[in-house]
């Protein structure tokens, strides 16, 4: 139980830690509104005084996208260009081009991915450490 | 054993069972990654096989084959499975596009298979090593990733150089597997690892118990001074010729408890370490040798001017009183020093000199400072119980002979017999026994030397038949069993020459039991020995003995010589005396340190029958005596 324990607390801190850079190079914002219906990263965002969670996708600086009903969701909805929607799975990028970035895992390691037209559209200008996985189309 | 050479072989065993483990865990680490690099070297075998077969089915330009026959993505996908084997984790083919980005051409998972030309972002540059280099690399993951242990990129080569990069990750798992193999190992490791920590932490407990023990042990509670034990210490690792020493002892302290009380007592005897402590030059240690003994070691290279600088302690430690509990407590100081000579290496050596010096000033006053000087390596050499020792293997001891001769006719009626060491290094220097005796007093040593002197008087009798000897002998050696014993065996087997023989009575303690001393004189006259008493008119040898001990000669003390030379009139008159007492006790006298005629001639005309000194005789080997008659 202890080692479990212990293992969650990293999971949750180096999700966190991962979350945070990300939202914050994508904003200036000293704390930012998030939108998740996954209740596995609510229970991690809502441990953060920089995220906040919000119930209202219209309110939210931030999506992220974690099912493909969710993705079908959103891709109904009129959003506005202020509202960044990420997502966790490579697959939705490919689905709907209101996704500008991606994280996720291949191969056992983390991914990045960005569409640049997508970042021109909402005005987003990533922090060098992130060029690397700007990608012009998919 | 030593306790330091327990020690040294405690610390060794640990430092050796340090070594060992230390031993043994490189070389278990060295096995293990033998194991691993045996199976990277496989790995490197296994991508060359799935090279091979990728070109068999690619021919010479895989990304073109794929894009232009779709269902081989699906065979070559499957190919790859078919090689994932429970060391790897992943089998997967890379290609860099033309931006440079890379992209799956192929992927060997059962299951969520990635899908063709998905984009691709190594973290590590090693990716476009390979690329460059046209050689493959290994990656090893680190601990942030959970699932791969080593990834090797396997460059796939065409003629243009390298078309694609297969990567083959080697799962964690199965590095835990080959550790496995060492694991009973690294388990003996882990518990002598435990083992030798706990040693470590017992290790430094016991320093901290040895140290507070050994507080204890070297400081003095009641003055905070150093103790004897620090002092035996303490010239382990110094050198006793670099120091002076200062041995000095509070007069009648005892009475300052009778007079106060015993709270008093202790506080003089703290202030008088606080005073002691001020006066001092730096790095100088004060030992309590026992009640109100302390011995001070001062640093030569932190003193100039020994004598004036030991002077002026001596006056700062008693010229003022000691202000302790609103009382003001005068005392008074015996204290003896030395310019310790170069080269003493035992500190007895020292201590001995400063006791017997002590002794002296206690017995002649108290209450003041003397100073040893002059004092040669040889004199400290003389008094050390090794250098004794020596002499008494290798025989380096002689007999001098002394003549007493009658006062009227200068004629030699006796000789004194007188024991001397021989210098080790100078034969022809002859050390009297004011350097030796007491050192070896109440030791085998002095039994032996003893018997030496007794074999060498009774071989001189039974040799001579007609001279006579005079041996000298100390009271306490009347109370010694095994000197009695020898004694006696001498008498016994050499009992026709025992009547050429007067003992002489040395005593430095009063008599208690005369009866008993009349006993012992008794057993040596049983053969017709005399008993002399020795320094008469000194100390406890006084007319009381003449009154109660049978003797038949007494000795007067070399004070009679130096009280005719002073104050004639009064001192002849005093030997008159002694002399008549004397007669008619039917006491011989003996007038010794006869330096010169007119000395002699006082004696000869106040009427002493007997006299020995210089003007005499000096000590000699009989045999120059001898011929001289």
């Amino acid at each position: 139980l202890l080692l479990y324990g212990q293992a969650y607390a990293l999971e949750v801190r180096s999700t966190l830690k991962l979350y945070h850079h990300l939202f914050s190079s994508m904003s200036s914002k000293k704390s930012v509104n998030v939108y998740v219906e996954d209740v596995e990263y609510a229970n991690i965002f809502v441990k953060s005084k920089y995220i906040n969670l919000v119930s209202d996708v219209d309110k939210a600086d931030f999506i992220l996208v974690t099912t493909d009903k969710m993705l079908m969701k959103l891709n109904t909805k009129h959003m506005s260009n202020d509202t960044i929607i990420i997502t966790n799975k490579y697959s939705h990028m490919t689905q709907s081009d209101k996704i500008v970035g991606a994280f996720y895992y291949r191969k056992g390691r983390k991914q990045f991915l960005f569409v640049k037209p997508r970042l021109e559209e909402h005005n987003v200008t990533l922090p060098s450490m992130y060029k690397k996985y700007i990608v012009d189309e998919l | 054993m030593k306790q330091q050479y327990i020690d040294k072989f405690l610390i060794f065993l640990i430092a050796l069972l340090m070594v060992f483990a230390i031993f043994l865990q490189v070389t278990t680490y060295n096995s293990t990654q033998n194991l691993q690099n045996a199976e990277i070297e496989r790995s490197k075998l296994y991508a060359k096989k799935i090279v091979t077969l990728l070109r068999l089915a690619t021919s010479d330009n895989i990304e073109k084959t794929l894009d232009e026959k779709l269902y081989l993505r699906d065979g070559i996908n499957k190919v790859l499975y078919a090689f994932l084997t429970e060391q790897y984790k992943y089998i997967f083919l890379l290609k860099k596009d033309s931006k440079n980005k890379y992209r799956f051409l192929a992927d060997g998972s059962q299951k969520d298979t990635i899908p063709y030309k998905e984009y691709f972002f190594p973290k590590s540059t090693q990716f476009d090593k390979v690329y460059e280099s046209q050689k493959m690399q290994l990656l090893t993951q680190g601990d942030e990733n959970e699932e791969l242990w080593v990834s090797l990129v396997y460059p796939v080569m065409n003629d243009k150089g390298v078309e694609a990069l297969l990567v083959l990750d080697l799962s964690k798992e199965y590095a835990a597997y080959l550790q496995t193999f060492n694991s009973p190992l690294m388990k003996v490791i882990r518990f002598m690892q435990w083992f030798l920590a706990l040693s470590s932490l017992l290790l430094i407990f016991l320093a901290y118990r040895y140290y507070k023990a050994r507080e204890v042990l070297t400081k003095d509670a009641l003055t905070l001074a150093n103790t004897k034990f620090y002092l035996n210490e303490f010239f382990y690792t110094h050198k006793v010729d670099n120091y002076y020493f200062i041995l000095m002892d509070i007069d009648d302290f005892k009475l300052i408890n009778q007079r106060h009380n015993r709270q008093i007592g202790d506080a003089v005897l703290r202030s008088f370490v606080e005073r002691l402590n001020i006066n001092l030059p730096k790095k100088s240690s004060i030992i309590r040798l026992s009640g109100s003994e302390f011995l001070t070691l001062i640093p030569k290279k932190e003193t100039k001017g020994f004598k004036a600088f030991v002077e002026s302690l001596y006056s700062s430690l008693v010229n003022s009183s000691y202000s302790v509990h609103k009382k003001e407590v005068a005392i008074s100081l015996s204290m003896t020093a030395i310019d310790t000579p170069n080269d003493v290496r035992k500190i007895d050596n020292i201590l001995r000199l400063l006791d017997e010096k002590l002794l002296k000033i206690k017995k002649t006053g108290k209450n003041r400072l003397e100073i040893l000087k002059n004092i040669s390596i040889a004199e400290v050499r003389y008094t050390s119980m090794d250098y004794i020792k020596d002499a008494l293997e290798h025989e380096r001891f002689t007999c001098l002979y002394q003549p007493i001769c009658s006062s009227d006719s200068k004629e030699i009626v006796k000789y004194e017999v007188l024991v001397r060491m021989i210098d080790r290094d100078d034969k022809t220097k002859l050390v009297t026994p004011k350097y030796f005796l007491n050192t070896i007093r109440c030791t085998r040593q002095y039994t032996k030397l003893s018997k030496f002197v007794l074999s060498e008087v009774f071989s001189t009798l039974n040799k001579y038949p007609s001279i006579e000897l005079s041996m000298n002998l100390d009271l306490d050696d009347l109370d010694n069993e095994d000197m009695m014993q020898l004694i006696n065996e001498y008498l016994t087997s050499y009992k026709e020459n025992a009547s050429r023989l007067t003992f002489e009575i040395i005593e430095e303690n009063e008599i208690y039991d005369y009866k008993k001393v009349n006993n012992i004189f008794a057993q040596l006259r049983r053969y017709g020995s005399k008993i002399a008493i020795d320094d008469f008119g000194s100390g406890y040898a006084n007319y009381t003995y003449l009154s109660r001990l049978d003797v038949d000669i007494i000795k007067l003390d070399a004070n009679f010589v130096y009280d005719l030379e002073n104050r004639p009139k009064e001192a002849k008159i005093v030997i008159e005396s002694i002399q008549s007492l004397a007669s008619k006790l039917k006491c011989q006298v003996i007038a010794e340190f006869v330096h010169s005629e007119e000395i002699y001639m006082m004696f000869k005309e106040i009427g002493v029958e007997f006299v020995q000194g210089y003007y005499l005789g000096k000590p000699k080997a009989l045999k120059e005596y001898l011929l001289e008659i």
